[in-house]
């Protein structure tokens, strides 16, 4: 275990407070709360593409942006590169902003109409007082070159490029600064398929010359399985399963990940898979019943799952699914360190 | 038996700039039982196609030429009163885009009713029977025939939009992206309950979807459709064994498959043609790695290669070796 830890997750917890009034916090029916993240715990090796997949509205985006900071925590920790971000004051956290980048899901809905490609890119400079002038705008032609934009892209507005070069200037604007850190929120979810690719070898291509660490989010899993080095699967504001991508593709565990990975459709007529399916749709997180988050549609459920938390069951010192239905493993992960 | 037989269809739509040519002479023939996948790129004409198969071009889109065959019968020859007739009961779609296709303002059990009443001699109290067994059908509580479209997710609002095409007994259905936009597990819900569908009811269908690992699952045969033209054909089986167009191969290659080794992914150079001025020759031509002179100057006419896979493409043989 030398591989350095770049960012450490701690029991971290983001609930949104549906109480909206001040008369209704004071005489209101008690609490409600959306549990977005309910209490998630990881670790992000630098250099490594760590995946965060789900359905929509399992808490996949919120805890990204709990982890940069976007959103304040309700409760626990984000270390990057062991200093603990939260505590730091907003002087502070600009200073290491620069090193934590998102690029968002929608490039329709994330750039400025009103402003160019160049000035876009250009923003964060003025911001941070990296660069002004001529220097800013060498900058935002070497990026634009990176993302494989040409340089008379950099006076168009947004409205005059295609999806896959939206976020192309969307990827642009997160690398400026030259951050160590990208969060990729769905990057290629709004974009044809053939446009796709190109980003994804983009992607790719970024962190083999820049050492970028990733954190992409994605719900679907035929990507993450050919991007991501380690995959934690999310349900309603908690880590089912986490282990390396093989571990999670080839051996899960969790029969929600399970579920997951037979719904995906497979490019091949002479494979037509056994789907197992589940029933409804994802529960909402507002105050959650006891017990198991997946209870409502699990196959395997049981009354224990009803009353208690699931326990951890380790298949390896990576490899580990919540579940009380499930066989094997271990208590600890220590038993595979020995 | 052949239930819809595409014959020479040309569709455009007259903009003041020119006659955008989304649909340009394709030719498809389905028959009784059997589930046909269309599959290409964003704005190649696949949804055209459906529209003007179903006679329901909208404006300023207009057949241009070509024929309709719905069991043998021209559909393009019928009175307005004759295609109102056929169209819903024979002939029913599933649109793109649940939340823009239901009416908002209608409970979905008035909407479900409405095509029945239409078509069908019977009472109002039938047909809410009948659209409460519709839903149960596709999976619903049947008390939601009392809902509004806003009270369900989005995978039950795709149900429905199927419960409403299957209204009056179809023999055949175009589904259009039924399953775009929607997680993977509910996708999967939708495919599976079109699937079964399909099995115990004998429907037709014709899948419209830009995934083709969707069409890999559910389908029988698979034509990919660019720039307005069907380029290839075949069975399912036959399409990801040994696909022989240069586009079909660069679309199954986009797609990253969740089973076996993971493969390098590969985008398709460039952007579909504008379809006003669309290329001279093979209108894949400024997008393909094995172009020639030939294929800027001539367009490449239809081969029958085997049974049933047709391809149109001037240098598929040689191309074929090289693979």
């Amino acid at each position: 275990m030398h591989e350095k830890i770049f960012i450490k997750v701690e029991n971290l917890t983001k609930w949104f407070d549906l109480r909206s009034s001040f008369t209704e916090k004071i005489f209101g029916e008690g609490e409600r709360y959306v549990k977005a993240v309910d209490g998630i715990n990881f670790e992000i090796k630098e250099g490594e593409t760590f995946g965060l997949v789900g359905e929509s509205g399992c808490g996949k985006s919120t805890a990204a942006k709990t982890i940069i900071r976007l959103l304040e925590p309700t409760s626990g920790s984000v270390y990057f590169k062991g200093i603990d971000i939260n505590r730091l004051t907003l002087e502070e956290m600009k200073e290491i902003r620069r090193h934590l980048q998102i690029v968002f899901q929608d490039p329709y809905a994330s750039l400025n109409p009103r402003a160019t490609a160049h000035d876009i890119i250009a923003e964060p400079f003025d911001i941070h007082g990296v660069a002004s002038g001529e220097e800013a705008s060498y900058k935002v032609l070497t990026l634009l070159k990176d993302v494989g934009l040409a340089p008379h892209h950099a006076y168009r507005y947004p409205h005059e490029f295609s999806g896959g070069q939206r976020q192309r200037l969307g990827i642009a604007r997160a690398l400026a600064l030259e951050p160590d850190f990208i969060v990729m929120d769905e990057p290629v979810s709004n974009l044809d398929v053939s446009v796709r690719a190109a980003i994804i070898q983009l992607i790719l291509e970024l962190q083999k010359k820049m050492g970028l660490t990733y954190l992409f989010i994605a719900h679907d899993l035929s990507l993450v399985k050919i991007l991501c080095d380690e995959v934690n699967v999310m349900y309603l504001g908690k880590i089912m399963e986490s282990g390396t991508s093989d571990e999670i593709f080839e051996s899960m565990m969790h029969p929600y990940t399970k579920a997951l990975i037979s719904a995906v459709p497979i490019a091949d007529p002479t494979k037509r898979s056994k789907k197992i399916f589940l029933t409804g749709d994802i529960p909402t997180p507002i105050n959650p019943p006891p017990g198991c988050k997946f209870q409502t549609r699990c196959p395997l459920v049981s009354d224990i799952c009803r009353i208690e938390e699931p326990p951890a069951r380790w298949y390896s010192a990576s490899h580990v699914a919540y579940c009380h239905n499930i066989e094997g493993g271990e208590e600890s992960p220590e038993f595979y360190l020995k | 038996m052949s239930v819809i037989e595409v014959k020479n269809l040309v569709a455009y739509f007259f903009t003041p700039f020119g006659a955008v040519r989304a649909v340009d002479n394709i030719n498809l023939d389905i028959k009784k039982g059997t589930a046909l996948g269309l599959a290409g790129e964003s704005g190649c004409g696949k949804t055209t196609a459906a529209y003007a198969i179903m006679n329901l071009m909208p404006f300023p889109g207009r057949i241009v030429s070509g024929e309709v065959l719905l069991k043998g019968l021209d559909i393009y020859k019928m009175s307005e009163e004759d295609l109102r007739k056929v169209r819903w009961k024979e002939m029913a779609m599933v649109f793109q885009g649940s939340m823009a296709a239901l009416n908002p303002l209608y409970k979905v059990g008035a909407q479900i009713t409405e095509p029945i009443l239409l078509h069908e001699d019977t009472s109002n109290e039938d047909a809410i029977e009948r659209a409460r067994n519709l839903l149960e059908l596709v999976g619903i509580e049947p008390s939601r025939v009392d809902s509004y479209p806003w009270e369900l997710s989005g995978g039950m609002r795709q149900r429905a939009m199927v419960a409403m095409a299957l209204a009056c007994n179809p023999s055949f259905l175009i589904a259009d992206e039924p399953t775009t936009a929607l997680d993977v597990i509910v996708s999967a819900q939708v495919m599976d309950l079109i699937k079964n569908l399909r099995d115990n009811l004998e429907l037709s269908m014709m899948l419209i979807t830009h995934d083709i690992s969707v069409i890999a699952q559910t389908c029988d045969e698979l034509a990919v459709m660019y720039a307005g033209k069907i380029v290839e054909k075949a069975s399912v089986s036959e399409m990801f064994e040994m696909s022989a167009h240069p586009y079909t191969h660069a679309l199954i290659k986009a797609f990253p498959s969740i089973k076996g080794e993971n493969r390098k992914l590969e985008g398709i150079p460039g952007s579909p043609p504008d379809l006003i001025d669309p290329p001279t020759g093979c209108r894949f031509h400024p997008r393909c790695p094995f172009a020639q002179e030939i294929c800027t100057l001539e367009e490449p006419e239809i081969e029958v290669i085997s049974e049933d896979h047709i391809i149109a493409c001037h240098f598929w043989e040689e191309i074929d070796e090289k693979r």
